[in-house]
Parts: C-alpha cells; sequence; structure tokens
C-alpha cells in the first residue's frame, strides 16, 4: 500500500507539467512542480530521483559522451551526476533556468573535471575525439521538439562568425578558461574574452528571440 | 570590480571560463551589499545561454543497468533514506493517503478541480512524512559534528588563527569549497568543506603537505548535505607546520599516500 501510495504521488508530479519540457523555456507553472519535486528528492525521496532521472538522463548522458568520447567514463559521470542531484537538491534555483537545464550542468561539470584529471593525471598526450555533432546512434531517442530545439540552438551558433563560435566551443566543451583558450589559439586574451561575450550576447538575443516567438 | 565590469565578465563567469581569481573577484562583487546594476540579471540571463547550449547535443540514452548503478551508489555511500519507522504511524500515513487518493479518484468524476486540491492535499500528507525524516537525519548529523563546529568558532576568535581558503589547483574546477582554520600557536586545524559528491567505494582524504611531502589528516565521507567538517590531529601539526592543505579522493579507508591529484589546495601564509 505505502508502495502503491509512493507511486502515486510520482506519478502526480509527473503528470502536473502541461507541455513537454525544454531545455531554455519552461512555464513557470512547471517550474513550480520542479521545484517541489526537488522538494521530495531533497528529503530523500528516491523515486523523485527516479522520476528526475527518466526525464534528464539522456540530456545527461549526450553532453557527458560529447565531451568525454567514451562511454565508460560517461557512464560514470552519469552516476555522478545524479548523487550529485541528490545532494544538492536545496540548491536548485528556478530563475537560472529549467530543472533539466540545470541537471545538464552538473553533468557538464562533472565530465570537465573528469576530462582535466584524466589529461593531468595520466598525463594522456593522445587526442580524445568527440563524437560528431551530428552522430545518430541507434539508440538515440529524441523527441520532435528537442530535435526542434537542437536545431534551434545550432542554426544560433552557426549564425555566429566562426571565430566566436570557436572560442564558445572550446570554453563549453572543454571546459577551457579565456587564458587557455587564447593560448591554444595564438590570440590576446583581451580578444578571446571580447569573443565570448560578443558570442553569447548574440546568442541569448537569438535563443530570447526564439524563445519569444515559440 | 564594479557593476559594469561584472555584467561584462558575467557570460565567461557562467561558461566557466575564468581563472579562479577572477571568479572569486565576481563573486565577491556579487556578495556585497551595495545597490547592484543589472548584475544578477545579468548572471541568470548567461546562466541560461550557457544552459542552453547544451540542447546543440543531441540527447542519448544511457545504458539500461544505468539506473541501477546509481541505486548501488546511494546504497553504497549510505546516502539512501533510511527506512521508514516502523509502527503504526507511517501505516496511518498510507492509510489516509489511499483514502485521500480514492476520495479525490471520486471526486473526478464529477469535479476536475478539486481534484487537484485533493492531490495537493495528499502531496502535503506525504511531504510531512519525508519532512520529519528529513529532520531526523539532519539533528544526527548536526549532534555528531557540533563539536568541532564549536571548535572552529572557538578558533575563529582567536587572532592568531589563520583562515586558509581551499580551492580548486589551477587549470582544474571543481564545485567545492572549503576553509581551513588554522592556529599555529595552539596548533589546530579544523577543516570545513562544502558540495562534496558522495562517491561510491572510495573517500575523501585530507592531507598536511611539508616540504612537498604529504601527511594522511583524516579520511572523511560528505554528509547529506554534502558538507564536512573535520578536525586535524594535534600531533600531525605538532611535527611541523603545514605549507599547504589538500585534498584527494581516494580508495576507501584512505591512502598512506594519495594516489589522484588533490582537487581542493590551499596555502598556509608565513606568518
Amino acid at each position: 500500500m505505502r508502495s502503491y501510495c509512493s507511486n502515486l504521488l510520482h506519478a502526480l508530479f509527473l503528470l502536473y507539467p502541461i507541455r513537454p519540457m525544454t531545455i531554455f523555456s519552461a512555464p513557470k507553472r512547471q517550474w513550480s512542480a520542479d521545484r517541489r519535486l526537488l522538494d521530495l528528492v531533497s528529503r530523500g525521496d528516491e523515486g523523485a530521483l527516479k522520476a528526475i532521472y527518466e526525464r534528464c538522463s539522456s540530456r545527461a548522458y549526450g553532453i557527458a559522451l560529447r565531451i568525454l568520447g567514451t562511454r565508460p567514463d560517461a557512464d560514470e559521470v552519469l552516476q555522478e551526476t545524479f548523487l550529485e542531484v541528490w545532494t544538492r537538491a536545496r540548491e536548485y534555483s528556478e530563475r537560472r533556468g529549467a530543472l533539466e537545464a540545470w541537471v545538464v550542468t552538473i553533468a557538464r561539470s562533472r565530465a570537465i573535471d573528469r576530462l582535466r584529471a584524466r589529461l593531468t593525471a595520466a598525463k594522456i598526450t593522445e587526442a580524445y575525439p568527440p563524437l560528431s555533432m551530428g552522430g545518430q546512434g541507434p539508440a538515440q531517442i529524441e523527441a520532435v521538439e528537442r530535435r526542434q530545439e537542437r536545431e534551434c540552438v545550432q542554426a544560433a551558433l552557426n549564425s555566429l562568425p566562426a571565430e566566436q563560435r570557436s572560442v564558445l566551443e572550446l570554453a563549453y566543451f572543454e571546459g577551457l578558461s579565456q587564458t587557455e583558450i587564447a593560448q591554444r589559439m595564438g590570440d590576446p586574451l583581451g580578444t578571446v574574452k571580447t569573443r565570448i561575450r560578443l558570442g553569447m550576447e548574440k546568442l541569448a538575443d537569438i535563443l530570447g528571440a526564439a524563445e519569444g516567438a515559440s | 570590480v564594479t557593476c559594469a565590469q561584472f555584467r561584462e565578465s558575467a557570460w565567461a563567469y557562467a561558461l566557466g571560463a575564468l581563472e579562479p581569481e577572477e571568479k572569486r573577484e565576481l563573486e565577491r562583487h556579487l556578495s556585497e551589499a551595495v545597490a547592484h546594476e543589472g548584475c544578477h540579471a545579468a548572471l541568470d540571463r548567461a546562466f541560461s545561454a550557457t544552459a542552453a547550449l547544451s540542447a546543440a547535443i543531441p540527447p542519448i540514452q544511457p545504458p539500461p543497468a544505468a539506473w541501477d548503478s546509481i541505486q548501488s551508489r546511494l546504497s553504497a555511500s549510505g546516502m539512501r533514506a533510511p527506512a521508514r519507522v516502523r509502527g503504526r504511524a507511517p501505516w496511518l500515513v498510507a492509510f489516509a493517503a489511499a483514502a485521500a487518493c480514492l476520495l479525490a479518484v471520486a471526486q473526478s468524476l464529477t469535479y476536475r478541480r478539486t481534484i487537484v486540491e485533493k492531490n495537493a492535499q495528499l502531496a502535503q500528507l506525504g511531504a510531512a512524512e519525508l519532512e520529519r525524516q528529513a529532520c531526523a537525519r539532519e539533528l544526527q548529523a548536526l549532534k555528531s559534528s557540533v563539536e568541532m563546529q564549536r571548535a572552529a568558532l572557538a578558533m575563529l576568535e582567536l587572532p592568531a588563527t589563520q583562515v586558509v581558503p581551499l580551492g580548486a589547483p589551477p587549470g582544474t574546477h571543481t564545485a567545492s569549497r572549503g576553509s581551513a582554520l588554522f592556529n599555529p600557536e595552539q596548533q589546530k586545524a579544523v577543516v570545513l568543506i562544502s558540495a562534496l559528491a558522495p562517491a561510491a567505494g572510495k573517500d575523501y582524504e585530507l592531507w598536511v603537505i611539508r616540504a612537498g611531502r604529504p601527511t594522511p589528516a583524516g579520511v572523511f565521507k560528505p554528509g547529506l548535505d554534502g558538507r564536512v567538517i573535520t578536525q586535524v590531529d594535534p600531533k600531525i601539526l605538532q611535527a611541523g607546520l603545514p605549507e599547504i592543505f589538500a585534498v584527494t579522493l581516494e580508495p576507501e579507508g584512505g591512502s598512506p599516500a594519495p594516489t589522484t591529484a588533490p582537487f581542493l589546495l590551499g596555502r598556509v601564509q608565513k606568518s
């Protein structure tokens, strides 16, 4: 009976959203439901964590695999991500995006930590080729709205000048600092800072306009 | 850092592309009790745009066993929610919850709006029990660390106590942060760390480093809230003044010498 009621509770939370989740926009009502879901997680409700896992794991796994390039590492990062969601549920702030974005941000941070540790500790010099951004494996599942969202972000990235896009990709997917990017690209630090600022401003404008139009 | 400088750097901050010192300066500015000129809004906008970047990557379904691994690690790290207390009360809660469920279902036939209200009541009922469990866990954790908290507070009142910030080594990143409170006169040190993720089959280990030689100074696991407070054995400090405090992730039980690179470091200022 307890199990039944617990499952019913989780089902209620899962059913609450009024439309599919997107990563950079979510109705306030959904955010509120996310907050309550995370409240349950912070109180030790494993079922609530499972609900978040079912919703966010494919995105978290996708970003980890993109950064690390190997499935064993991505598996490990996925586990670390949801253990961190478990311990940091109270820190979630709706002001900085939807629940899915928060989980993906954690996955990205853990993946970059692992990438740096791998390169530093093992002194590995060989390159780890990232997966192609356009790769379509048989195990990938992608709803229509997610594909549209991805196309929107890719279009926004593609609309940036190549040098701005490059610095954003190096910062986001490889976790390089502005100083490290400047060293790698052989550009002055000030130039890199300007490119990051201009690129991000433009990206935010495009995505904000797209969100407003949807 | 001015508000204008903060707004300009918020993009790089959200991307994680700042050097540790730059990052600390921005965080200091944000925590200043002044009338900020759009700093918080700029940071929120930067975080939203950064989060959106991930949407450029296609989602990939994790292996079917991934969730089982997460559950195993929750159990192994002792982070799993404790079983409900045996007795009548949980059954009463379950019974009441079930009754509320049935009531909500029955009313749904005629009053769709009412069912939403009942669902909210049901959620509150479950949440109350979970809240009680969470409080019990937190109380237990507080009891175990209260002595060390007292020691830390007492040390802070002493003028000779140094606060050594623990942060990620240059060129690395970690969400964890900490401080070592070190009093060279009393040869005491207390280390406080936050945002530590649980790691199955592994422990965190504190090191006191002198002349490049690390001495093990304590093995620990993070609490439910990801925090740790630990006191360094005075004998370790009596052997000589520490130069660096460091934290690594080690196999369960700790190691006699570090097996991984430290992810938190703090250098003691020479007096």
